[in-house]
């Protein structure tokens, strides 16, 4: 879903294809959906404003993750400033993956299938919300949406050795937590697909 | 060099992402082949990566849309 040369960029054109990629980047740094909602907002005005500077859709994308992920970050340390509740700035310690001497069970996933289940949308959402914050703006940025490590480097100001380790430790996090839904023997309640 | 369950699981990323250093690929298949707890583990987490791309492309809440365009109304 991007805007195609033919179909010239209007507001409503960014609203459509852009707004729910936002909202959901916002969302998952976040971990809350009003929050999610005011930085929205915030993006699609300042996109909108400048609509005339854009040459093309890949242009406007990737200005697009800057923006949001830089709104999201500055929305992060405004809330933090003003509630002082502590924040998880180094997580390593909260991301050792479970011990290597544990039993591993195979998981009951099935055929690749297009898109998840209600239910496994939200463990997996809900696994994501546990992430300390460094490791889960990364997971999202690289994982759920695809973004290059370079890029992401760039956007959170990070080397990209940085960026592969930390999106490493939080796979093995998200691995962990989502395990006891996937692996085999839950297949009479779990959530195999 | 033989790897134990723990130096396989830090070369995942590599592992993943088709970067393996060359001297580690032939320890990585070996033990692969030795230890199903790790053979599980790498299938883990492979799903664990395509479980994530298949949120990316969520639609917008209904409630939300409705908000949010009440408050750009005027640009939109």
């Amino acid at each position: 879903m991007s805007a195609t040369a033919a179909e010239p960029l209007t507001p409503e054109l960014v609203f459509r294809e852009y707004a729910p990629r936002i909202y959901h980047i916002a969302r998952r740094m976040l971990g809350n959906d009003a929050d999610a909602e005011d930085v929205t907002q915030d993006v699609l005005l300042q996109v909108i404003r400048k609509l005339d500077t854009f040459r093309g859709d890949s242009q406007i994308a990737t200005w697009l993750h800057r923006v949001t992920v830089n709104a999201a970050l500055a929305f992060r340390q405004k809330r933090a400033n003003r509630q002082k509740h502590e924040v998880h700035e180094n997580g390593e310690a909260m991301l050792d993956s479970a011990s290597a001497d544990s039993p591993v069970k195979r998981w009951n996933v099935g055929p690749e299938e297009p898109v998840l289940a209600e239910e496994q949308t939200r463990i997996i959402e809900k696994a994501i919300g546990t992430l300390p914050e460094p490791f889960r703006d990364v997971y999202v940025l690289a994982d759920v949406q695809g973004l290059p490590n370079a890029e992401i480097a760039d956007m959170l100001g990070l080397s990209v050795a940085a960026v592969k380790s930390r999106l490493h430790r939080a796979r093995m996090r998200m691995r962990d937590s989502l395990a006891p839904h996937f692996e085999a023997q839950s297949a009479d309640g779990g959530m195999a697909t | 060099m033989n790897l134990t369950c723990r130096q396989l699981r830090e070369l995942l990323y590599e592992h993943h992402a088709g970067e393996l250093a060359v001297e580690h690929r032939l320890s990585f298949q070996t033990h692969l082949e030795q230890c199903q707890d790790c053979t599980f583990y790498v299938e883990s987490y492979t799903h664990t990566v395509r479980f994530a791309r298949k949120l990316a492309e969520s639609p917008l809440p209904t409630d939300t849309e409705t908000r949010l365009r009440a408050a750009l109304k005027d640009h939109l």
